[in-house]
């Protein structure tokens, strides 16, 4: 049993009476009967205090154990109250922990781009969608300048003028560049952080991708040009043909009437000839501006690849330009259009043949990737140069003394009508390549149904850049 | 001599058709506008009757439907400006024997008028008669 400072004093006090009458009983003894004697009195006033400090201590003892007893109860509630409080801190710690989980699981799930600064422009929130969107990843923006992200700089300007001169913006277009040196269109939004004691402390921009948007708009605005380059069209092709028909009529019956050796003949031969220049000029123009009723039926592009090459087969052999062919054995197949499909590869067989006035080789490959069929279209003639390149697809753009110039314009504009692309690639003295890629059926039937899995496929496939 | 109709409102269409046709034998009525069309066809009764779709007073196509309900057999050839009326639903193959778009190859129009006339000799027609009197 351990023995605290505060049992001895208490020992110690209670022995005070005992000590008081240990003293008295001898003089007691030394008194004997004489009562009257000093010793007897110094004995009894001796034993009285002794009765006395007994009674007083006990009273004091018993006034100081009470005393001890509340203090306990005190303490006892004191650290019942102690733990409940420990508890409710606990509890509050655990709520805020799941408040922050809960806003970081908001912000990780928007679909919409977050990015924060403090007043020191240091980037404090990137969330899912601002790392999806930019190409960045979270760490190499949070707790950086964000000043030194390159990519992020249009976004900075705009954090740094709310930050620093309370400049926000409601609806604004900015674009941002990819480390992949993609451009992208972000529809932005900025505003001040205001903290808990009304200060401002940084400041958020959200933000969304406008690529889709754009080329959504885009893609209306084409077909608006064209269908009003369509209305344009029909409406000139009328007025032109009219007069276009008694000019090539009545030229039609000069020639009949000169003589074969007549200067006049070979006057009406050009009227005549002109006037199917012009005709072959409005036609395609209607072609160009009519848009393709595409997935008409279900084709098969090798039959219809090798018919183009058999209705091209004399004119190939006039030039001395040979065919190879290369066509993979099972293509998916296409909807579209056939008579417009073939339209398009007579049209870039014949561009192809025309090329190579002293002979050369045609190649024609088509094969699957990833659910869509490409074909290819090679010549062995010089190429195209480099500056005229972009503008081959333009309409009216011609190489050729003859030429409409809207022959790859027309062929664009069916592909893209199929869903499909068309590109060139070329080298002065190396020939020229056309490369056709459209959507094969599989590919179609996934878009529609399974949205998961097409777009797997479409990131496989690199479609994400 | 066969006779053909023509109903353009170009002036020198017109001509072009009165020379072509004319030098190839027929009797060529020329009509400037849909409703003289119409009236010379019931006026005229001719074996052919060549339209332009886009004219004055009533439209080519209504000419055609008035001419079928009066006569179901006479051939009528549409020739018009406009890009490939043959893909155009709302004129039935079978109440036109052809068509030709502007500008016009005189020889192939000599050659389909000829064709027309003379199947239409050829093929015989045994309600025509009756609807004619009707």
């Amino acid at each position: 049993m351990k023995i605290r400072p505060g049992m001895i004093r208490k020992r110690a006090v209670l022995a005070i009476p005992w000590l008081l009458i240990l003293v008295a009983g001898p003089l007691l003894l030394f008194a004997g009967d004489d009562v009257s004697s000093p010793a007897a009195a110094v004995a009894l006033t001796l034993l009285f205090a002794a009765a006395v400090s007994s009674g007083f201590l006990a009273a004091r003892l018993r006034a100081a154990e009470e005393e001890r007893g509340r203090v306990a109860a005190v303490n006892a509630r004191l650290g019942q109250e102690l733990t409940k409080l420990r508890q409710a801190e606990e509890e509050a710690r655990e709520e805020i922990a799941q408040l922050y989980q809960h806003n970081q699981n908001i912000l990780e799930s928007l679909k919409t781009a977050v990015l924060s600064v403090d007043p020191g422009q240091i980037a404090t929130t990137f969330n899912a969608e601002a790392a999806r969107i930019t190409g960045l990843a979270r760490g190499a923006v949070i707790g950086k300048p964000l000043g030194e992200v390159l990519a992020l700089r249009p976004i900075y300007f705009l954090l740094r003028r709310a930050v620093e001169e309370g400049l926000v913006y409601g609806r604004g277009e900015v674009t941002i560049e990819t480390p992949r040196g993609k451009s992208i269109p972000i529809g932005i939004s900025t505003s001040i952080l205001i903290g808990p004691e009304h200060e401002p402390c940084g400041a958020v921009a959200i933000f969304k991708d406008l690529s889709e948007i754009k080329n959504l708009e885009r893609k209306l605005k084409r077909s608006e040009h064209l269908a009003l380059l369509g209305e344009m069209a029909a409406s000139l092709a009328h007025e032109i043909r009219n007069p276009l028909n008694s000019i090539s009529g009545f030229a039609q019956l000069l020639q009949e009437k000169a003589r074969e050796s007549d200067r006049d003949r070979r006057y009406t031969d050009i009227i005549v000839r002109e006037t199917r220049r012009i005709e072959r000029i409005v036609s395609d123009t209607l072609v160009f501006s009519k848009e393709t009723a595409a997935g008409v039926c279900e084709l098969e592009l090798n039959g219809l690849i090798t018919a183009c090459i058999q209705t091209l087969s004399e004119v190939a052999r006039k030039s001395t330009v040979s065919f190879n062919l290369g066509l993979a054995s099972r293509l998916p197949p296409v909807t579209g259009n056939a008579s417009r499909l073939e339209q398009v590869f007579t049209n870039l067989m014949l561009n192809a043949i025309q090329a190579m006035p002293d002979g050369g080789v045609v190649s024609v490959t088509a094969t699957a990737t990833n659910g869509c069929v490409e074909i290819e279209v090679s010549d062995t003639g010089p190429g195209i140069r480099q500056e005229i390149q972009d503008k081959i697809f333009l309409p009216f753009f011609t190489t050729k003394s003859d030429g409409t110039g809207l022959g790859l314009a027309i062929c664009s504009r069916i592909i893209e009508d199929h869903g499909g692309s068309i590109e060139v690639s070329s080298a002065p003295g190396q020939g020229t390549t056309f490369k056709i890629s459209l959507p094969g059926q599989s590919a179609r039937t996934e878009d529609a149904t399974q949205p998961t899995a097409a777009a797997a496929a479409g990131s496989i496939g690199g479609g994400m850049e | 001599m066969k006779k053909i109709l023509v109903g353009d409102d170009e002036m020198t269409a017109r001509m072009l058709y009165e020379e072509v046709l004319g030098e190839a034998g027929y009797e060529v009525i020329a009509a400037k506008d849909g409703r003289e069309a119409y009236e010379k066809f019931l006026s005229d009764k001719p074996d052919l009757v060549i339209l332009d779709i886009k004219m004055p007073k009533m439209h080519g196509l209504e000419v055609l439907e008035r001419i079928r309900q009066t006569d179901k057999k006479v051939p009528v050839i549409i020739s018009t400006a406009y890009q490939k009326m043959e893909d155009d639903t709302a004129v039935s193959h079978g109440d036109v024997a052809c068509f030709l778009t502007k500008p016009v190859d005189i020889n192939r129009l000599r050659e389909e008028v000829g064709r027309i006339l003379a199947e239409a000799v050829v093929e015989p027609a045994p309600g025509g008669t009756q609807e004619d009197t009707t």
